[in-house]
Parts: structure tokens; sequence; C-alpha cells
């Protein structure tokens, strides 16, 4: 992989906005991988939604109230965006939030010792 | 060529401005022409025998040249007997090998009548309307001298050659067009030039015009030129078997293509992909009073002439594709070769080939498709990747060898990975439907709305099943790339067609 395209660089002000995608979509795989996949697809609608009308406050809400559950383990993620996040321009957002939701979305039927879907 | 002149172990070769080196090929075409000797063999005489080749088989040949297009029953000359004739000089004095070569030419083409050596403005000389010997007032006297002059033999007395301008070749500029630059009368000056042509040796002058093909009439023309002087002496002979071919079997054919299939005949052939330099198409049409137009000049530029040399890339661009509705008066069809040479993009013509699958039931064009636009993808991110390095980085030496490699993976790699969108359905209407949609937002350039329609329909489709092929590559192909996300988005789009025709 080239890994330039792993940063999503731009110039804000003075300071330049550095966000690791690769990390923020491994690390939301890692997380929701144990979690249902109804769920999980109900969860993807409303972030798409989000994603659609950009509008970054609600996503995060969504976001951040979905991971905030101390004793299940989201820790990974909390960590990825506690490094990553920032406030984005638009095009910068957009590229973030779809890494997260494709990481949702690559765990759809993997659940661990789980049912598998029909 | 004229170092030849000054050193005699250098052979001829190209100066690397165009104008010049045309008359450097023009000189070679006309020596061949009369004498029959292939460029090897003028290699050959010129590094042996430089001076009885500029001035005594030149000038020799020129003025045959000259007659035999009004009189058949010139006679043409004989190496053997020029040999004798030129040859048995005791000094190499240049001089003495022009009066010997100027008797040979009063003997044979001299109008008693008129007091002068035969030499008229027609067909390929058209051009030398009134220029110098030409001049029909000009006599025999006159005219040897103006052959000295342009030969280097004596002191440059004629304005025209002072200043070589318009008047002494129509692709130049001429002084009156642009009287805002006192300083010089003409763009190419003398003392330039000497710097380039050693011994005032002004021979291009003359041969110019014989390096163009002339195609359909002699007045339309055309060139095919590259830095090396093998390759375009050889694709250029080519060119002519090639016109002359399409003018008695396909009239309609494309110039472009006829010139690029004797690039890569003469490049296959003789395995130097490295000649693969900069190579330009020059046409133009010569009009009343020696006016030039329709003057054409198409650059062939090296990163994409490497490409072409690929076998299989070649083959898929080297197609015709439907990007005009068939309600569209004219030529409905693209050859993709020929917008790539140019360098123009291909990604808006496989969209509207994409539209017209979509909207009007035309059959789709997966491979051609997927080549295209796989080949301007990975072009762009070379690009993007490389803005700071120097233009001749050690990929260009290379050939950009690693690139043909890299679209050729991510052909196979893209072919196998998004085609698995085509399982987000087993209705065809429904895929037609998705289709549409991601479809207008691609057109409207709109990443967010793009991706927000296929993942949402991917999401709806979760529990068919498994897609992380498809995921990943969504992934790496268009949310990490800002700069090739549109083609490859394209490429989903037709995945999603696929099936249905």
């Amino acid at each position: 992989m080239n890994e330039n395209a792993i940063y999503w660089q731009k110039v804000v002000g003075n300071e330049k906005i550095k966000i690791n995608l690769f990390e923020i979509r491994k690390a939301a795989i890692e997380v929701f991988k144990n979690e249902s996949d109804n769920y999980k697809q109900k969860l993807v609608y409303n972030l798409l939604e989000t994603v659609k009308n950009v509008d970054q406050s609600r996503f995060f809400y969504i976001l951040l109230k979905t991971i905030n559950k101390p004793k299940e383990n989201f820790k990974e993620l909390w960590d990825a965006l506690e490094k990553n996040y920032d406030v984005m321009p638009e095009e910068a957002f957009i590229n973030f939030a779809y890494s997260i939701i494709i990481g949702i979305m690559a765990t759809y039927n993997k659940k661990e010792g789980g049912k598998e879907n029909e | 060529m004229l170092e030849a002149i000054k050193n005699s172990t250098t052979e001829l070769r190209f100066t690397g401005n165009w104008f010049i080196d045309a008359g450097i090929l023009g000189f070679v075409n006309l020596m061949e022409e009369v004498y029959g000797w292939d460029l090897e063999k003028i290699q050959e005489m010129i590094i042996k025998e430089p001076e009885k080749v500029y001035y005594g088989f030149f000038p020799i040949a020129f003025v045959y040249y000259n007659n035999k297009l009004t009189n058949k029953e010139s006679k043409k000359p004989r190496c053997e007997e020029l040999n004798n004739i030129l040859g048995n000089l005791s000094s190499k004095n240049n001089q003495e090998i022009f009066d010997k070569a100027w008797k040979f030419i009063i003997k044979n083409y001299f109008d008693s009548t008129k007091g002068r050596v035969n030499l008229r403005s027609k067909g390929l000389f058209f051009y030398f309307q009134n220029f110098l010997f030409f001049q029909p007032s000009w006599k025999e006297k006159k005219q040897k001298e103006g052959f000295q002059e342009i030969l280097g033999l004596m002191e440059l007395k004629s304005e025209v050659l002072k200043n070589i301008d318009r008047t002494v070749n129509k692709f130049l500029p001429s002084a009156d067009e642009f009287s805002n630059l006192p300083y010089t009368k003409s763009f190419i000056e003398i003392s330039a030039l000497k710097q380039i042509l050693p011994n005032s040796n002004f021979i291009f002058i003359l041969t110019f015009p014989f390096a163009f093909i002339p195609i359909r009439s002699e007045k339309d023309n055309m060139f095919f030129y590259s830095p090396n002087i093998d390759l375009t002496y050889k694709v250029n002979k080519k060119l002519k078997t090639y016109i002359k071919e399409m003018e008695e079997k396909r009239p309609y054919d494309s110039i472009f293509r006829i010139t690029w299939n004797a690039v890569l005949d003469s490049v296959i052939e003789t395995e130097s992909i490295w000649s693969i330099e900069n190579m330009y198409i020059i046409t133009y049409t010569l009009g009343e009073k020696q006016k030039i137009f329709n003057v054409m000049y198409v650059g062939i530029p090296k990163l994409q002439a490497s490409l072409l040399v690929d076998d299989v890339i070649r083959e898929n661009l080297n197609k015709n594709i439907q990007f005009r509705s068939k309600n569209f008066k004219g030529n409905g069809y693209c050859w993709l070769i020929e917008e790539f040479i140019k360098g123009k993009p291909l990604y808006p013509i496989i969209l509207s080939h994409a539209n017209l699958v979509l909207n009007e039931g035309v059959s789709l064009k997966k491979d051609i498709s997927l080549y295209s636009l796989i080949v301007e993808a990975k072009i762009l991110e070379f690009k993007t990747k490389n803005k700071k390095n120097n233009l001749f980085s050690a990929d260009y030496f290379d050939n950009y060898k690693f690139l043909i490699n890299e679209i050729k993976d991510e052909v196979r790699f893209t072919s196998f990975r998004a085609s698995h969108i085509n399982q987000i359905s087993e209705d065809i209407n429904i895929k037609k439907r998705v289709a549409r949609e991601l479809f207008g937002a691609l057109k409207a350039e709109n990443k967010n709305i793009f991706l927000n329609i296929l993942l949402k329909n991917l999401n709806e489709a979760s529990n068919k099943y498994s897609y992380n092929n498809l995921n990943n590559w969504i992934y790496d192909k268009i949310i990490e790339t800002d700069v090739s996300w549109k083609m490859y988005s394209l490429i989903l789009i037709m995945y999603l067609l696929y099936e249905e025709v």
C-alpha cells in the first residue's frame, strides 16, 4: 500500500491535520466484530445519514454514544479517535467518516463464537 | 549532418530542432530517391568522403530531381559515372568538387534558350517559388552563386539567407509579424545557426520539403518526427508505403492510426524501445501563394508511448468505443489510442460510454473500459506521487516499466474484487437502479453522495453475502484516494451493469 495514502493531510491555518485513515478503519473492525449484525446495520444506516448531510456533530454524537460502554472493549477505537480527531474540513471529514463506516461493514458475518447470520 | 564535414568521423545526426532535422531527413530521402542509397549507405559515404557527398552528389541530385518532374527524359546521374568525374581529385578542395559537379549540371540540365539551368518551382518545389535560383530571371552564373552560398562555399550575400524567416520557410515567423522585436529581423539568426551548422552550410533549406510525405494530394503533407534519426527515417519510410496502401484501399482511414502503426512496427522490428523519445506528427496544407494552413503538430509523449509498447495495454486501447448517441450526427465512436496519445483523458469517454449502456442499451465494452480507466488512474497516481521529482527520473530512463506492471496487476486485482458488486442483488432491475443512482453522483463528481448510495445499498444487502474483498477494495480505491476515485467508481458501476448484457 502506498504509505502516503494512509494519511489525509490538509493545512488549516498553520496547523497540519494528519489523519491516519488506515488506523481508524482497523480499529473500527477490531471493536465492532463482536456486535450483532442487525445492530451494526442500523448504526451504519444512521451514520450514513449524518455523513450525507455532512453533519459532523451528529456523526460524532452517534458514534461516541455507541462506543461509550466502558464494560465493552471499545478501547482501540477510543485510542484511534483520540489520536486522529480534530475539527475537520468537509473533505477530510468524509474520508474519516467513511473509513469508520466501511470498517464497521467489514465485520458483517464475522461475529466470533456467535451464530452466523442467515 | 554538418559536423560530418568538419570532422569526418562524425556521422549524420539530428540537431534537435525539428525544422533543421526535417531538412536532414529530406536530404537523406533525396539521395535515396536519386542514387538508391539508404540511410546506412549515406552514413558510410559521409564518413568516408563528406565533401563529395555535399558538394558533388547533392547539387546534382537536387537539380536532376527538379528536372525529372518536368522532363521525364532527363539524364539520371549514375553513381559510378559521378565517382569517376568527382573522384579523381588530388586534394579535397570543396570548391573544386562543386565546380566539377556544376559542369555536369550544365552539360545535362542547361536550357540554352534561356541561358539558365532548368529549375522550376513545380510539384514538390512549389514551395520555392521565387526563391534564389528558382527565379526565372536568374541566369546560370547567378544560379551557381546561389548554390555556393547555400553550400557555404561563398560569403552570404542574399538578404533572404541572412534572415532566415518566413521567406525561406513558411513555418517560420516573419519579421513583419513581430514588429515589436527590434533586435533581430528573424528568430533564426545566422550567428546562432552557425553554432549548429559549422560550415555555414544551409542544405536543409533546400531539402526541407523532401521530408514530407504527400497525402491524397501534393499539397497535403505530413512528416513524422522524433529526435532520433534512425527511428524517424524508418517510420517515415514505412509511412510512405502505408499511406499509398491507404489511398488505394481504405481512403477514410485516419492518418494518425497509420502513423502509429508505422511507429510501432519500427519500434518492435528494431527492438529499440529505448528510441521512443518525444515524437511528433507534423501536417500541413499548402495553399495559394505558398501559404500554409491546417498546420498541426501532434506530440506523442514518452510516457504514453512507453505504455503502448506493451502488447496487452495496446491491444485493449487500440479499439473504437461508442461514446455518442445513435442520433449524433457524425462519428459516434472514439479511437482510444488517439485520445491517449494526445494526452486527453479517457475517463470522460468511458463515462459517456457507460451512460449509453445505461440509457440506450448499447453493449458494454468491459475490458476496454477497465484498461482505459486503470491506465488513467495509474498515470494520475504516478504523477501525483512524483510531483516533486524531476522529469528525468529513473523511471523515465527505465521506460516506465514498473508502471506497466502496476497497471497489469491492478487490472487483475480490480477485476476480481470489484466484480463482487454484482452480488448486491439478483434482480437486474435493482442493479440497474443502483447503477443509475451511482452514475448520477459520479457525474456530479460528488464522492460523498456516491459512497453514501453505495454503502447504503451494500448495507441493506449485508445479510446476503460476505463481501470482504469488495469492502477492502472500496476502502483502498475510493475512500482513501482523492486522485483516482472517479475511475475506480466508474469501474464499479460497470460491473453492476455487466451481467445483464
